[in-house]
């Protein structure tokens, strides 16, 4: 469905006040391809997620895709370009049912009610949750919101998917559907960012890795090469451990 | 001639300062924007002016009196009614204070009449000049006594431990009440210490200013505007909105006319919370 | 399920009947009042609601629309003549715009920034109105009497043909509500309301739509100020801005319930009878104790249904529905 797409990143940087939350960001991913972005609590990741989706505006460097520039561009016209994205705190629509929070989604590309419900009944099925439909929101479990969210940025039809700790409070089955269903997503040709924060989860899966530590990349590569890079194993675990590791 | 409108204005401020002040009081603990807010001040002009008939008590001297009756009305309203909002949806707390203002405005016409009132041979009155400037002396008393009465309420609540609970809840519920604070009681106390910050206003006003039942709805609104000018939950951000307010009424009223102040100062609050929507100091979300 | 809808189905058609047929046989000219009052703030009301209830801003300061609307027609008609179907058009235009351009600074607020600011406005141009000479400052304007007819917007003998027009109108808004909850617009303005964030990232433009949201209120509103202005055949600030009307629109949306369309129509229904008729009661000697009842009325509400009417029928739904799946159990 997605035509080859890519979203290049290039030196952006964040400040809150005096504190520095990113420091020239550089990465970019294309079609068909998962990119894990890992890094300790407060390394900047969310935030790096907030500035490529517009929800908060950089102050240095620019987001481009399929070679537009769209740095500061609003939430809602980055979305419209085909860039989603889920939040790390789980938002959706409390008080609309399973399908209405998709068709708000499904509406993007459908203006028109019957065929923005019919995609989104396929949405549903695609990510399992055809039987929750008529469910508020509200009453969902917590697993069943993060796949909810997920829904609705696929109602979206992105070429670019960013999903933010959509693993993270899930027990091992249910990660593991996850981690299937991110695999398909890119066989279907979608670019995906995964935040992560649990190293398991997102390892196996990911084409490729970068690494942020406190606002800062450190380390960009394979998964076989990031889990031996001794900077990313100290920023972990500390230096001692590091030094240990490699001795 | 600015100096001296600035100088009406700043004291003007200072009355409106405190009504405002318990306006943000009761918004920061229990976050309701009281809207009953003038009819308190109204209520508390109305008790001045009876003490002073009756008793010929001067509204300056019956202030604390007043403050401590107002305490205890607002200790009674919040039990009866705010307290059972308090979980409700956000419209029912947004309208309720306006039912509440609406029944006791028409309650002080049933009971009062519509007329206009004054007391009788105020304790102070005439003017005093202070170099160029000359000073109304009711306006000077009223601004005094009502800087007194808001700097005794900041002590009360950032020294006195009832005080520091009441910060507690309003910083956060869930914690402080599970520090074992009555979180009842204690909004019970706010609200009634909202109450006798425009009860005191109140009183300081009867003795200049006219007396009818609608008397406090334009000191409710101001008020209300100097809050959010300042941003919903800043005490000190209360004051300065209101002295702002005050200043913009007596010399913007000056520059394009007295009909057009509140329509001026409604202006100034559309401008300033479209330019920072959370108020000059506010740390409130919506 | 299928009889549920089909019992519903019956209801709205009696209930169509009813609204239609009955009144005909209201002769006082008091109780036809009491209609064409119920009427207008129905249709008042769903106007707020699309602001309210379904975008989730609150406004408490309607009166600004619909004084507008009321002095729009109004002035047309004293000074040039204009017919006020016209009027009544262009009251509904211009507050829309009116209402655009006023939006574009305040629907960036939020919560109870944005209540405020429409108390504000209201505020704001009641003052500007008592003190514009041109229509007639604080004295406000008098409608010419003309012959009573359809086509002059005026009636004399009865007070029916408002009421007919106010239901016309009523219906004419119901039919909008009811295609803006299955289509794109209204699931956008729910979207907004539950959370501005995820709407965002749902390729909503929220700032567009709480415009969109923001006009079609203020012209609604500002249709139903040229009505009560041919009803009462003149408009003056007190009157037409009046801060109560603000209030009572938004409390008719609370007590009957946001977010649908029953809702309003169920607040007006039995709010502006009591109002009314406390008012008629116990109103006449001057003495504001048909305000005090309408006051206590607001708080009692407040305290005790703030969920509105509707969220009581739907307890009582959510109850029966339970009851029918436990004895489902059973079986």
């Amino acid at each position: 469905m997605s035509k080859e797409a890519k979203l290049v990143v290039t030196g952006v940087t964040k400040r809150f006040g005096g504190l520095l939350a990113l420091n020239d960001v550089s990465f970019s991913v294309e079609s068909g391809e998962i990119l894990a972005l890992i890094g300790p609590n407060g390394a900047g990741k969310t935030t790096l997620f907030n500035c490529l989706t517009g929800f908060l505006k950089v102050d240095g460097g620019t987001v481009e895709f399929n070679g537009r520039n769209i740095t500061n561009w609003s939430p809602n016209q980055i979305c419209s370009l085909g860039v989603a994205r889920t939040f790390q705190v789980v938002q959706v629509l409390q008080g609309m049912t399973v399908l209405e929070n998709v068709m708000v989604g499904a509406y993007l590309r459908n203006p028109r009610t019957t065929p923005a419900r019919e995609k989104a009944v396929a949405v549903l099925e695609r990510v399992g949750m055809l039987d929750r439909a008529d469910v508020l929101a509200v009453n969902l479990t917590l697993p069943e919101k993060k796949r909810l969210e997920v829904a609705m940025s696929l109602a979206t039809e992105p070429k670019v998917l960013m999903l933010d700790e959509s693993m993270a409070g899930l027990t091992p089955t249910e990660a593991a559907e996850a981690s299937q269903m991110i695999r398909s997503l890119r066989d279907e040709g979608l670019a995906l960012i995964v935040v992560e924060h649990v190293m398991e989860a997102i390892m196996p899966i990911a084409d490729r890795v970068i690494v942020l530590e406190s606002g800062t990349k450190i380390a960009e590569g394979s998964p076989e090469e990031i889990v031996s890079n001794p900077r990313v194993i100290s920023a972990y675990l500390g230096d001692k451990y590091a030094k240990r590791v490699v001795n | 001639m600015y100096l001296q409108l600035t100088v009406g204005g700043l004291l003007l401020g200072c009355v409106y300062g405190l009504v405002a002040m318990g306006l943000s009081l009761i918004y920061g603990v229990m976050g309701i924007v009281n809207f009953a807010h003038g009819a308190f001040v109204m209520l508390a002009m109305y008790a001045s002016f009876w003490l002073n008939r009756f008793l010929g008590l001067d509204p300056v001297l019956s202030s604390p009196l007043i403050a401590l009756l107002m305490f205890g009305f607002g200790v009674l309203m919040y039990h009866a009614v705010i307290g059972k909002v308090l979980e409700g949806p956000f419209l029912a707390r947004l309208l309720v204070t306006f039912g509440l203002s609406i029944f006791l405005i028409n309650s002080a016409q049933f009971l009062w009449s519509p007329d206009y009132r004054m007391v009788e041979n105020p304790m102070f009155r005439g003017i005093i000049m202070l170099g160029p400037v000359f000073i109304e002396r009711p306006k000077l008393v009223a601004s005094i006594g009502s800087l007194i009465v808001a700097g005794l309420i900041y002590w009360f609540v950032r020294k006195t431990k009832t005080g520091l609970a009441i910060q507690a809840i309003s910083l956060d519920r869930m914690a402080a009440s599970l520090m074992g604070i009555n979180i009842e009681r204690l909004n019970g106390y706010a609200f009634g210490l909202g109450c006798a910050c425009a009860g005191a206003a109140g009183a300081f006003l009867a003795e200049f200013y006219y007396i009818f039942p609608d008397v406090g709805t334009m000191f409710g609104l101001v008020a209300l505007v100097a809050v959010a000018l300042g941003g919903f939950g800043s005490t000190e951000g209360a004051l300065i909105g209101a002295i702002l307010i005050g200043i913009i009424e007596t010399v913007g009223g000056f520059i394009v006319g007295s009909e057009f102040k509140y329509a001026l100062v409604f202006l100034a609050y559309l401008v300033i919370v479209i330019l920072r929507p959370r108020g000059l100091m506010g740390w409130g979300a919506d | 399920m299928k009889d549920t809808n089909r019992t519903s189905k019956t209801l709205l058609i009696l209930a169509v009947l009813a609204s239609i047929i009955l009144p005909l046989f209201v002769k006082a000219r008091f109780m036809q009042h009491i209609l064409v009052m119920v009427v207008l703030y129905a249709v008042l009301g769903q106007a707020w609601n699309i602001l309210g209830g379904y975008v989730g801003l609150v406004s408490i300061g309607q009166a600004a629309f619909f004084g507008l609307g009321s002095y729009v027609s109004s002035y047309l008609q004293v000074e040039y003549g204009i017919n006020p179907w016209i009027g009544f058009a262009l009251a509904g235009v211009i507050t829309a715009v009116f209402g655009f351009l006023v939006g574009l600074p305040v629907t960036r607020l939020r919560g109870r920034y944005f209540a405020i600011a429409t108390i504000a406005l209201g505020q704001v141009m009641k003052v500007l109105f008592e003190n514009w000479q041109r229509v007639g400052a604080a004295t406000g304007l008098m409608l010419p009497l003309v012959k009573e007819g359809l086509g002059t917007l005026q009636f004399h003998t009865s007070k029916l043909p408002y009421y007919y027009i106010g239901l016309a109108m009523l219906g004419i808004i119901i039919l909008f509500m009811w295609y803006m909850e299955r289509s794109r617009l209204g699931y956008y303005f729910k979207a907004i309301r539950e959370n501005e964030d995820v709407a965002a990232a749902m390729g909503i433009n929220k700032t567009l739509y709480k415009l969109i949201a923001i006009a079609i209120s203020a012209g609604i509103t500002g249709m139903c100020g040229t009505f009560l202005a041919q009803y009462s055949l003149y408009v003056e600030p007190e009157y037409m801005f009046n801060h109560n009307i603000s209030v009572t629109i938004a409390l008719i949306a609370v007590f009957g319930g946001t977010g649908n369309i029953l809702g309003p129509i169920l607040g007006s229904a039995i709010l502006l009878p009591i109002s009314e008729l406390s008012r008629a009661w116990m109103g006449s000697t001057g003495t504001g104790i048909d305000m005090m009842i309408y006051g206590a009325f607001i708080v009692l509400i407040c305290v005790y249904q703030p969920q509105g009417l509707m969220g009581v029928v739907r307890n009582i739904q959510a109850r029966a529905r339970a009851q029918v799946e436990r004895r489902g159990a059973h079986v």
